[in-house]
């Protein structure tokens, strides 16, 4: 265990409809929200030793938005009578354009949150609907217009990439739009379609074709040449920053094996040493916790070489890299990275062995080249 | 001695031998039935696989005929010419063989260069036309290629299914009586010609042998005539599905000796076993030393697996005594062991031993043959380890082993072998006619052309129907290089040979094709170039991946992620890195690889 802060990750599974390229756990049942929150709040109180001290909240989905206020509220005073926050915590929260109103922007401010991140994906109907959204261009543009005017303090959009048929110059147009805002943070993510989604099953059925490795690429460097030139820092293989100061602090952790604490069903907790994760099932969920037992299906202690790994393959997502000491050990691995650097992969800076958006676009490979411990 | 019958089976590959031999084996009453699994016979795994017998077994089979009680050794032969000198002296321990002949395919003589063999013995020739239950069988085609092909009188041959066991006991009846009794005398000093040998690890070396004159008993002192070793006989006995312990081995028997032989590369296969105090004159006629062709060097693909590489080495020997082999190292590959082999059929079941029976990741290097040079300073020297290869420019004269090609066939192959033949830089042919519409091609060739897939490939334009021998002559002058190939300019050591010039730009270019489809692409581009010295005379390249990379990775993905990467790690493992290339074993194994083109 250790003293540094914990981040506080809420799971909210609900979801109103499931989007079909979504893979993440979520159900319809929102009947079961008021025992829910008991049960969240439960556990929350489980782990009050586990993590005396919290610097962010996040609270995902799902579709967190789906709360009333009072709701999100509850959650998040469970929070802070258990924790300790530090001085500036981020607490964030996910949610559906649809939802957004003036009132529900000034409720969440002043339960707390200071970040909001909206799922926006694209500005297009027709690519909306192909993804399943429940809601259209107009409302996508109204919500960050009211978010905004209603004084949200930092602000996240979601974008979709890379999806069948589309053409480099119809995704700068959403992009654009989305910078059109100025949002302190922008998540472009590739669309990925994964086995048992609904897009997968179309997909098999030859209803549509993605596009191919080639397309694909060309676009990751269009999105990340765009937004670099409207100033954005390009920091993780999928996030994009106006200014450091402006990273997700909360997701940050994940990638700097920071620890962090996953309340609600699905959720994945770290400690630094352990990992463990919530049964991905609502209804067990609750009534495990109703029995008084921890709602966890499984762990695993990380060996000293498994943390290694993991510190790895996370810091190379991240423009961050890792340090040139936790590699400099074999000569396999200091000619690894004389090659990478070579290559225009990665660039040594601050003794960090740091991806290029070239080697952010093969981070999935980069740990292989190297020797751990 | 008059109620011992010593026969062997010739056949073809998949033309039932096992079969029938598991038929003879149980018309043995005194076998017990639950020792007996399908094809006793075959009961090395890969030699399943490959449908071959690698090691030749033997069993005595107990068999009544007209109240007569005999004795039916069967002894058993491989099947491919790098084991020739064992399939001759496994025949020169028999006095009659069964020539199996499938009466579906009909004659598939990759068996004739046997026979030819079997009739050098003068041996008692038996054919048996198998899979007579065949829909297909068509028994009158196949006698006529009997007489054609083979030149054997097909009026006698014996129609059998070894499947569902029809004329079974005919074959049985014809052993008895078509081959002769063994002659040998008992009162006469000890000859026994050895024709196989195992090992056991808790008696040593078991040898196999046929006793053709005088007898062997337990507590005897006897004297290996060819090792010069002597051994006090602590057993012997019969082969029945085990080892069965005797008393004595006499004239016209075929048996075991257990002696303390530590290792089996304390016997040799054809030496004659006799008595220390009453030796023969001259030992039995045919033996030969027998000496590796081929030469590779074995590495561990992880350097530090070298110990435990070195320990399977040690075990795997104590088995098959025609591996021999020194310890090796190399720059890109670390520490391993030269390896010389019978061939590269031989090879490749050492290779693929060590790796399943013993469990090592190993690389072999390009097989290489021995080649002469004499040097402007008049030393000369004999290198098979391309490693050692000279100073080009001291280099007064190369030479390179040849070799007397004898190739049997049926005269309507002779253009297509004749073709064959000079391809590979054949020369001086010369022409026999054994039988009628047969014909014996000679040729001298280098070693260096038949010894990777020559067989192969006269096997395919003749169908079959080519047998194949060759014996190694002396030096001759030859253009030789070394060609090396290059991964990003980097030397892969395991592939360069010694070849002759005009078959170095072909096989470079081969080989970098190969290694594109072998090697799996990277963050950068690799160029594969064959070379010369500084000459580059084959290239190609593999063009980088540009994208691997999963979108999302928040904290329900980081387990699942690792979990993958470390499984890839460990695929990884078995790729040895050269440069910065990461190579997989199996683009070692396919250069290697013969061209089926």
């Amino acid at each position: 265990m250790t003293d540094d802060p914990f981040g506080v990750y809420i799971h909210i599974p609900f979801c109103i409809r499931k989007c079909r390229y979504c893979s993440f756990y979520s159900c319809r049942q929102i009947g079961l929200i008021g025992d829910y929150i008991d049960a969240l709040e439960s556990e929350i109180y489980f782990y009050r030793d586990t993590a005396r001290e919290a610097d962010t909240v996040y609270i995902g989905g799902g579709t967190p938005s789906v709360l009333s206020l009072l709701e999100t509220e509850r959650i998040l005073s469970a929070v802070y009578r258990f924790y300790r926050l530090t001085s500036h915590p981020e607490i964030t929260i996910e949610a559906n354009p649809r939802d957004i109103t003036k009132e529900y922007i000034h409720g969440i401010r002043q339960a707390g949150v200071n970040r909001l991140s909206l799922g926006i994906q694209s500005f297009e109907d027709r690519e909306l609907g192909f993804l399943g959204r429940r809601h259209n261009e107009e409302q996508a543009v109204r919500s960050i217009e009211t978010a905004v005017e209603a004084g949200i303090e930092r602000l996240n959009l979601d974008i979709i990439w890379g999806l069948p048929g589309q053409s480099i110059k119809s995704l700068l147009k959403n992009l654009e739009k989305a910078v059109f805002f100025k949002p302190g943070h922008i998540s472009a993510y590739e669309l990925t379609i994964s086995e048992g989604t609904p897009l997968y099953s179309k997909l098999k059925e030859g209803a549509f074709k993605s596009l191919c490795v080639q397309e694909k690429s060309d676009m990751f460097y269009a999105v990340s040449d765009y937004l670099r030139s409207e100033g954005y820092v390009h920091y993780e293989v999928s996030n994009f920053s106006l200014g450091y100061k402006a990273f997700s602090r909360h997701n940050s952790r994940y990638w700097n094996h920071s620890p962090y604490i996953g309340f609600g069903p699905s959720s994945h907790s770290f400690d630094g040493n352990r990992r463990w994760w919530n049964w991905p099932d609502t209804i067990k969920y609750i009534s495990e916790i109703k029995k008084g037992l921890m709602p966890v299906e499984n762990e695993e202690m990380l060996s000293a070489e498994q943390k290694a790994t993991e510190r790895l393959m996370l810091g190379l997502r991240t423009s961050h890299g890792v340090p040139v000491s936790d590699l400099s050990h074999t000569p396999r691995n200091r000619g690894m990275m004389d090659m990478l650097v070579r290559e225009e992969f990665a660039v040594i800076q601050e003794d960090r062995l740091c991806p290029t958006v070239k080697g952010m676009l093969v981070s999935d490979y980069l740990p292989l080249l190297f020797d751990t411990l | 001695m008059e109620n011992i019958r010593n026969f062997s089976i010739i056949a073809h590959i998949d033309h039932g031998k096992s079969t029938l031999a598991d038929r003879l084996i149980q018309s043995d009453a005194l076998i017990e039935k639950r020792l007996l699994r399908d094809q006793v016979l075959d009961n090395n795994e890969i030699e399943r696989e490959r449908g071959i017998t690698i090691k030749s077994q033997t069993i005595a089979l107990y068999h009544a005929h007209g109240g007569d009680k005999y004795v039916l050794n069967l002894i058993d032969t491989p099947g491919h010419v790098d084991f020739s000198y064992e399939v001759s002296r496994a025949l020169a321990s028999c006095e009659g063989v069964l020539l199996l002949v499938d009466a579906s395919q009909g004659v598939e003589a990759q068996t004739i260069a046997t026979l030819y063999g079997a009739l050098e013995h003068n041996l008692e020739i038996i054919p048996v036309i198998n899979k007579i239950d065949l829909p297909s069988a068509n028994i009158e085609a196949v006698k006529e290629q009997i007489e054609t092909d083979l030149g054997l009188d097909s009026e006698n041959a014996i129609l059998c299914s070894a499947k569902d066991g029809t004329g079974i006991d005919d074959v049985l009846d014809a052993i008895v009586r078509r081959v002769p009794a063994p002659v040998g005398q008992e009162s006469k000093p000890l000859t026994a010609l050895i024709f196989d040998a195992f090992y056991d690890s808790f008696r040593g070396a078991v040898v196999a042998c046929r006793v053709f004159d005088g007898t062997v008993e337990i507590g005897d002192k006897i004297r290996m005539m060819h090792n010069k070793s002597s051994y006090t006989v602590e057993e012997l006995g019969v082969f029945r599905l085990n080892k069965e312990p005797r008393k004595k081995l006499s004239a016209g028997e075929v048996g075991y000796i257990i002696a303390n032989i530590k290792s089996l590369s304390d016997t040799k296969i054809g030496d004659t076993i006799t008595l220390d105090n009453n030796p023969a004159d001259k030992p039995l006629a045919g033996f030969k030393e027998v000496k590796p062709v081929v030469f590779s060097s074995i590495y561990p693909i992880e350097a530090s697996d070298y110990n435990s590489l070195s320990d399977a080495m040690q075990k795997y020997v104590l088995n098959d005594a025609s591996l021999v082999y020194q310890k090796d190292s190399s720059i890109s590959l670390g520490q391993g062991f030269r390896c010389g082999f019978l061939g590269l059929l031989h090879m490749d079941i050492v290779q693929e031993r060590l790796e399943r029976e013993y469990g090592q990741s190993i690389i072999l290097t390009s097989p290489s043959i021995k080649y002469r040079f004499t040097l402007e300073n008049g030393e000369v020297v004999i290198i098979d380890n391309p490693q050692f290869y000279p100073d080009e420019t001291k280099i007064a004269k190369s030479e390179e082993l040849y070799c007397s090609v004898s190739i049997i066939i049926p005269d309507r192959y002779m253009g297509k072998v004749m073709e064959l033949c000079l391809e590979h830089r054949g020369i001086e042919p010369k022409f026999n006619y054994p039988t009628q519409g047969r014909i014996d091609v000679n040729f001298r060739m280098p070693l260096a052309e038949i010894i990777y897939d020559f067989y192969d490939k006269l096997k395919t334009i003749t169908q079959g129907y080519g047998s194949f021998d060759y014996d190694i002559l002396d030096y001759r002058q030859s253009n030789l290089v070394k060609m090396d190939i290059l991964l990003n300019g980097e030397k892969i050591d395991a592939l360069s040979q010694i070849i002759h010039r005009d078959r170095a730009r072909a096989r470079a270019l081969q080989i970098c094709e190969k290694l594109k489809d072998e090697i799996p692409r990277h963050l950068f581009k690799i160029a594969i170039q064959g070379a010369i010295g500084g000459n580059i005379i084959a290239r190609s390249t593999i063009t980088p991946f540009r994208k691997d990379v999963t979108a999302k990775c928040y904290g329900g993905d980081i387990s699942r992620k690792r979990k993958l990467l470390e499984k890839q790690k460990k695929g990884k493992k078995r790729m040895k890195m050269i440069g910065s290339v990461s190579v997989p074993q199996s683009a070692f194994v396919s250069v290697l690889k013969s061209d089926n083109d």
